[in-house]
C-alpha cells in the first residue's frame, strides 16, 4: 500500500502549495522537498532489497478505475528491476534538483509556483515508472506532458519561453497521437492493458506479427516525441528556455528517459515483433546521436551544448533498444541521469554567476569556481566516455551491442558521435573555464544548496558505471533481468570495441586541446581551408535552410495554397460551418418550440405522443 | 402481506418532522421568521441524517400488503434522495430575500416532496406508484410557483401544473391498458403474467408506451421535456436544483422497476421505443442548450440532454445499464447540486442568471468558479471527474446491448455538451470581469463546495466502491 504514497505525497504537494502555502515561500519549497524525499526513502529500501536479491517477485498491485464487461481500466503499479531503478533514479536526481532550485530560484517571484510545478512533474514521471498498463502510462505520460509545459514556460512573460512550451507540447502531441493509436492496436489484438498480461499473450504467440510490428511501430512514435527523436528532436533545444533546473530535471533525468523506460517497458513486445520495427528504431537513434553531435559542435550556448549532447544520448539509448539492448540503454539512462543532471546544474551554477549563456563571454572561471569547475569537468569526462568514468562503461555496453549486432553502419555512427562528443565538450570545458578572460563583473561561486547537490551527482557520475563491469556478477545485466527478452545480451565485454572507442575519444579530445587551447590548430585556418565542410556544421547541414527554404518556401507553400483552398471551401465552409450553422441554426429552431405558451407546449406533447406511439407501432 | 409498518420508519421520520414544521410555522410570528430560517433548515438536514441512518434498520421486505417494498434499489435511491435533500436545504439558506414569506411550509414541503420520492422509490405496484406520484406533484406545484408575488414564478408554476396534468393523464391511462391486459396492478404480479404469455399483447404494449411517455415528464425527457427550461428558470432556485437532482432520480428508478422488474421479459417490445426516445432527447436537449444565455435555462436544456443519457442505459435493459444509471444519477446529482450553489450565491451578489454574470468569475472568487469547472466539466464527462465514468458506462450498457446508433449519437452530442459548457468556463477564466469586488463566501458554503468537488473527484478517480455497489444492487432489478 505505501507504494500508493509515491503518487499521492507529491500530488499533495502541488495541490497544497497551489491552494494553501503560495505566499510562504520557504514553507512551499520545504513541502515540496520533503515530498519527493520522502518518495526517495520510501524507494531506497525497495531499491536496495532489488540490488540485494536481484531475482525478488514482482509486485503489482491496482485497482480497477473504469470496468466494463470485456475492457479493464487498472490505475496500478509494477515494481520490477527495471521501475524500481528509474524510481531511484528520479527520486534520487529529483530530489537533488529540488535542492538545488532553492538556491538557484532564491528570488524569482513565481518561487512557490515553481516548486508545484516541479511535485507536479514528479507525480506524473512517478505514473509512468510505476504504471503497471498501457492507459495509466499515457495519461501520466499526458500529465508530464502539461506539466513540462508549465515548467519549461515558467518564464511565460518572455516571447521565447512560451513559445517554447507551446513547442514542445504540440511535438510532442504529434508523437502521443501515435501512442495513443499504438494502445488501440495493442488493446484490439490482445483485449488488455496489463504489460504482463499483454506479455503472456505475446509469449503465447496470440498476436500476429504484422500486429505487433505495427504496434511496435506506433508506440515508438510515442518515444520520438517524449524522447526528443529525429525529427520530432526540435523541441529539446528551444526548451532550455526554461529554468536552469528544469532543463536538468526534464532533459536529463525524466521526461526524455521516460521514452527509453516506456521502450524498455515494452522490449517483449519490441523483440517479439519482426525485425523491421528494432531496425527503424536502430536507425532513428543513430541518425539522432549523430546529428545532434554535430549540431553541438557550432552552438555557443552553454545549455545549448549540452541540450544538444543530450539529444545526441537519447539517439544513443534508442539505437541501444534498437540493437537489441534495452539493458545497455537503460544503463546508459542512468549513467546519463546522473553526468547530463550534473551538468546542466554546473551551467546553471556558471550562468548563476555569469549572468549569460554565451561560452565567449565567460572563459578563465575556474580559479573563481572552483567546486563548479572541477564537477564539471567531472561530469564531461562521464559523458565523453573517458575510463573509468561511468560513461566509459555505458558507452561500451551500446557499442558493443552494436558491434555484436553486426550492422556496421549503426556501430559507425556510434563511433563517430563519440569522437565528436569528444570535441565538443573539450570546447566547452576550455572555453568556459580556461583561456582568456571574457566575462564581465566578478562572478564567485554558488551557495552551498547549490554545490552540494554538485558534489553529489559528481561523485555518482564518476562511480555509478562501476555496477555495470561486465566481469562482476551480479552486475547491472542481472539485475535488469531482461535477458529474456534481447538477443544480442550475452557479448560481454569487447576488448576491440574499448579500445577503439577511447582511441576516437582521444582523439577527438587532442583536437579540442590544439584548436581551442593552445591554438595550435587556428579555426580561422581550418575554416579558410576546409570552408566547405565548416560552412555545412556552420549552417547546420543546410537543415534549417532545407526546412525553411526548400520545405517551406517550395513544398510546404504550394501544398498550403492548395490545403487553404481545400480548408477553407471544403472543410471550413462545407464540414465545419456547414454542421455548426446546421446545429446551431437547429438549436435555435428547437429552441423555438419553446415558446413559453402553454398552449404550445401541451400540442407539442401530444403531438409528440402521437408521433412516438406511431414510431412504437411501426417498431 | 401485512403492513410491517416498521419498513416506513424513514418515511415517518421525514414526515412527523414536515408536519412539525407546519405546525410550529404557525406560530412563528413574522418578524422573527428571517431569523428562524437558519434554524429550521438545520433541523430539515438534521433530520434527513437522521432518516437515512434509519434506514439501515428495518431490513428488507415488503410492506403495506405489499404495495411497498424495501429492497437495496429503495434503499440506494432514499439515500440518494436524502443526500440531495440535505443539499437543497443547505441552498435554501442561502437563497434569502428571494423568499420573503412562508418560510415552514417551504421547508415543509421540501420534505413532504421527499417523502413521496422515498414513497416513489419503494412502489411495487401501479396504484402506490401513482398515489405516491400525485403526492410528489402536488407538493412540487406549490414549491415551483413559491413566488406567487412574481409574475414568472406563478407562470411556471401554472406551466409545470399544466403539462404535469397531462402527462399524467397518459400515464394512468396506461397503467389501465396494462391493468386491462393483466389483470394485476402489482409489479411482480403483472411480471408474472406477461411471463407466462398470457397477456392480451396489443393493450399491453399500448399501456407499455403510455405509461413510458408519462414517466417522461418526471425526466424531462422528450416529448415531455418542454415545462424545463421555464420552470427551472421560474423557480426558486433550490426548488429547480430539487427538481432536477431529486424528480430525476424518482422517474428513473420507477422506470426501471417498470420496465425490468414488471416488462423485462418483453424487452425487445420497448428497447427499440425506449431507446428512439432516449435519442431524440440527446439531440434537442444538446442542441436547443447551445443559444442559452440563462445558465438555469442552460442547466435545464443539459438535464434534459442527461436524461437522454440515461434512457440510454435504461434502453440497454441490462444490469450494467441499471447500475450505470444508479451511477450516473449520484454523480450527476452531486454535479447539479454543486451548480446551484454556486449559482445562488452568484444570484446573491449579481442579481443575476445570465452567463454574463459569470464573466471573470475566476478573478472575484476562485472558489466559485472552480466548483462551477468542476461540476460542467463532470456533466460534459471530462475524465478525471465522475461524470466521465458515468458517461463511460452509460454509452457501454448501450454498446453492449448493441444500440451502436444510439452510442454514437450519445459520444457525437457529449463534444456539443462540451462546447456548451466550456462557453461558460471560458467567460469565467478568459474573460475580465466587470465588477472586480470579490465575492465573499462563508465558511460553511466553503465547506459544502468542498465537499461536492471531492466527491465529483473522487469518484472519477476511484470509482471502484460505488461501481461496485451499484452494480451489485441492479441485480436486484432482474
Amino acid at each position: 500500500m505505501y507504494i500508493w504514497a509515491l503518487l499521492i505525497l507529491p500530488l499533495f504537494s502541488a495541490v497544497l502549495i497551489t491552494l494553501v502555502t503560495r505566499r510562504h515561500k520557504d514553507l512551499s519549497s520545504y513541502i515540496s522537498i520533503g515530498a519527493v524525499l520522502a518518495c526517495f526513502f520510501i524507494v531506497l529500501p525497495i531499491f536496495l532489497r532489488f540490488v540485494g536479491a536481484p531475482h525478488t517477485e514482482h509486485l503489482e498491485g491496482s485497482f480497477r478505475w473504469i470496468g466494463v464487461p470485456g475492457m479493464l481500466v487498472e490505475i496500478g503499479y509494477l515494481i520490477d528491476p527495471l521501475s524500481v531503478l528509474m524510481l531511484f533514479i528520479v527520486t534520487f536526481v529529483g530530489t537533488l534538483i529540488h535542492i538545488y532550485s532553492r538556491g538557484y530560484m532564491h528570488d524569482d517571484p513565481g518561487y512557490s509556483r515553481f516548486f508545484a510545478c516541479l511535485s507536479l512533474f514528479i507525480f506524473s514521471m512517478l505514473g509512468i515508472v510505476l504504471a503497471n498498463n498501457l492507459i495509466m502510462i499515457y495519461i501520466f505520460w499526458e500529465l508530464v506532458g502539461l506539466s513540462s509545459y508549465l515548467l519549461i514556460g515558467f518564464y511565460f512573460e518572455k516571447p521565447a519561453a512560451s513559445d517554447a512550451a507551446k513547442k514542445a507540447f504540440l511535438v510532442n502531441r504529434i508523437g502521443d497521437f501515435g501512442f495513443a493509436l499504438g494502445i488501440c492496436v495493442i488493446f484490439y489484438a490482445s483485449g488488455t492493458f496489463n504489460f504482463l498480461e499483454i506479455a503472456h499473450q505475446v509469449h503465447a504467440g496470440h498476436l500476429s506479427p504484422n500486429t505487433m510490428l505495427l504496434g511496435s511501430l506506433l508506440l515508438f512514435c510515442g518515444a520520438v516525441g517524449k524522447s526528443a527523436q529525429f525529427p520530432l528532436h526540435v523541441w529539446l533545444p528551444d526548451a532550455m528556455e526554461g529554468p536552469t533546473p528544469v532543463s536538468a530535471l526534464i532533459h536529463a533525468a525524466t521526461m526524455v528517459a521516460a521514452g527509453v523506460y516506456m521502450l524498455a517497458r515494452i522490449s517483449f513486445l519490441l523483440y517479439a515483433a519482426p525485425p523491421a520495427a528494432t531496425t527503424v528504431i536502430a536507425y532513428t537513434g543513430a541518425i539522432t546521436a549523430l546529428g545532434a553531435a554535430l549540431l553541438a559542435l557550432g552552438q555557443s550556448d552553454i545549455k545549448r551544448v549540452i541540450a544538444f549532447s543530450t539529444l545526441s544520448s537519447l539517439g544513443y539509448m534508442v539505437m541501444s533498444v534498437g540493437v537489441g539492448s534495452a539493458t545497455a540503454g537503460m544503463f546508459y539512462l542512468m549513467t546519463h541521469a546522473f553526468f547530463k543532471a550534473l551538468l546542466f546544474l554546473c551551467a546553471g551554477s556558471v550562468i548563476h554567476a555569469c549572468h549569460t549563456n554565451d561560452i565567449w563571454h565567460m572563459g578563465a572561471l575556474s580559479p573563481k569556481l572552483k567546486i563548479t569547475a572541477t564537477t564539471f569537468i567531472l561530469g564531461s569526462l562521464a559523458m565523453m566516455g573517458v575510463f573509468p568514468f561511468s560513461g566509459f562503461w555505458s558507452k561500451d555496453e551500446i557499442l558493443s551491442a552494436a558491434f555484436a549486432n553486426g550492422d556496421m553502419v549503426l556501430y559507425g555512427a556510434g563511433v563517430l558521435t563519440a569522437f565528436i562528443t569528444g570535441i565538443f565538450m573539450t570546447k566547452l570545458i576550455l572555453v568556459t573555464f580556461f583561456g582568456k578572460k571574457r566575462y564581465h563583473g566578478s562572478p564567485h561561486e554558488s551557495p552551498p544548496s547549490m554545490t552540494i547537490p554538485l558534489i553529489i551527482l559528481a561523485v555518482f557520475a564518476v562511480f555509478v558505471g562501476l555496477v555495470g563491469i561486465p566481469s562482476l556478477h551480479p552486475n547491472f545485466g542481472s539485475f535488469l533481468g531482461l535477458h529474456g527478452a534481447e538477443h544480442g545480451a550475452e557479448h560481454g565485454f569487447n576488448m576491440t570495441v574499448a579500445i577503439s572507442s577511447t582511441i576516437v575519444v582521444f582523439a577527438g579530445i587532442i583536437i579540442g586541446f590544439l584548436t581551442y587551447y593552445t591554438g595550435t590548430i587556428d579555426p580561422d585556418k581550418m575554416y579558410k581551408r576546409f570552408r566547405g565542410p565548416y560552412r555545412l556544421l556552420e549552417n547546420r547541414f543546410y537543415i534549417d535552410h532545407f526546412y525553411d527554404n526548400f520545405i517551406v518556401a517550395k513544398i510546404y507553400n504550394q501544398v498550403a495554397r492548395i490545403s487553404t483552398f481545400i480548408e477553407v471551401n471544403i472543410i471550413i465552409h462545407f464540414c465545419i460551418n456547414g454542421p455548426a450553422y446546421l446545429i446551431r441554426h437547429a438549436g435555435l429552431f428547437l429552441r423555438s418550440t419553446i415558446t413559453g405558451g402553454v398552449q404550445h407546449y401541451t400540442f407539442f406533447m401530444v403531438t409528440g405522443v402521437v408521433v412516438l406511439i406511431i414510431v412504437y407501432a411501426l417498431t | 402481506m401485512e403492513m410491517h409498518l416498521q419498513r416506513l420508519i424513514p418515511e415517518f421520520i421525514l414526515l412527523a418532522m414536515a408536519l412539525a414544521f407546519l405546525v410550529v410555522g404557525f406560530f412563528i410570528p413574522k418578524a422573527a421568521s428571517n431569523g428562524s430560517r437558519k434554524t429550521f433548515g438545520i433541523v430539515g438536514i438534521l433530520t434527513a441524517l437522521v432518516s437515512g441512518a434509519s434506514l439501515f434498520l428495518p431490513g428488507t421486505g415488503t410492506a403495506l400488503f405489499g404495495m411497498f417494498i424495501q429492497d437495496n434499489v429503495s434503499v440506494f435511491f432514499k439515500g440518494l434522495f436524502l443526500i440531495v435533500l440535505m443539499f437543497v436545504l443547505f441552498t435554501t439558506i442561502k437563497y434569502e430575500r428571494e423568499l420573503s414569506q412562508w418560510k415552514a411550509e417551504f421547508y415543509a414541503l421540501l420534505l413532504f416532496a421527499t417523502v413521496g420520492f422515498m414513497f416513489i422509490a419503494s412502489s411495487s405496484d401501479f396504484v402506490s406508484f401513482y398515489v405516491a406520484l400525485e403526492f410528489v406533484a402536488v407538493t412540487q406545484y406549490v414549491l415551483v410557483a413559491f413566488r406567487k408575488e412574481t409574475s414568472d414564478g406563478v407562470e411556471s408554476g401554472l406551466k409545470y401544473l399544466i403539462t404535469g396534468a397531462l402527462s399524467s393523464g397518459f400515464l394512468l391511462y396506461g397503467i389501465s391498458f396494462i391493468y386491462g391486459a393483466t389483470g394485476a396492478t402489482g409489479f411482480t404480479e403483472v411480471a408474472a403474467v406477461v411471463e407466462a404469455g398470457s397477456a392480451s399483447n396489443a393493450f399491453l404494449l399500448i399501456g407499455i408506451g403510455l405509461v413510458v411517455i408519462g414517466i417522461t415528464f418526471k425526466i424531462s425527457a422528450l416529448p415531455f421535456h418542454v415545462w424545463a427550461p421555464d420552470v427551472y428558470q421560474g423557480a426558486p432556485t433550490p426548488v429547480a436544483a430539487f427538481l432536477a437532482a431529486g424528480s430525476k432520480a424518482a422517474g428513473f428508478v420507477i422506470l426501471m422497476r417498470i420496465l425490468f422488474t414488471a416488462l423485462g421479459s418483453v424487452k425487445t417490445e420497448w428497447m427499440i421505443f425506449v431507446a428512439v426516445i432516449s435519442g431524440a432527447t440527446l439531440i434537442f436537449g444538446n442542441l436547443a442548450a447551445m443559444p442559452q444565455k440563462d445558465i438555469k435555462r442552460l442547466i435545464a436544456y443539459g438535464g434534459i440532454g442527461s436524461a437522454g443519457y440515461l434512457l440510454m442505459a435504461v434502453a440497454s435493459a441490462s444490469s450494467l445499464g441499471a447500475g450505470a444509471v444508479m451511477f450516473y444519477l449520484v454523480v450527476y446529482s452531486l454535479s447539479i447540486l454543486a451548480a446551484f450553489v454556486s449559482i445562488v450565491i452568484v444570484y446573491n451578489n449579481e442579481k443575476s442568471y445570465l452567463i454574463s454574470a459569470y464573466t471573470g468569475l475566476s478573478q472575484r472568487s476562485p472558489l466559485l468558479a472552480a466548483t462551477l469547472f468542476i461540476s460542467l466539466l463532470s456533466m460534459a464527462g471530462i475524465p478525471p471527474l465522475g461524470g466521465f465514468i458515468a458517461k463511460f458506462y452509460l454509452i457501454a450498457a448501450a454498446v453492449q446491448s448493441g444500440l451502436l446508433v444510439l452510442a454514437v449519437i450519445g459520444v457525437v452530442m457529449a463534444i456539443v455538451a462540451m462546447y456548451y459548457y466550456l462557453l461558460v468556463i471560458k467567460s469565467m477564466y478568459l474573460r475580465y470581469p466587470v465588477n472586480n469586488e470579490p465575492i465573499h463566501i462563508d465558511g460553511a458554503t466553503r465547506v459544502v463546495l468542498y465537499i461536492l468537488n471531492i466527491s465529483i473527484i473522487f469518484l472519477g478517480m476511484y470509482p471502484g466502491p460505488l461501481t461496485d455497489w451499484v452494480m451489485d444492487i441492479a441485480t436486484v432489478l432482474f
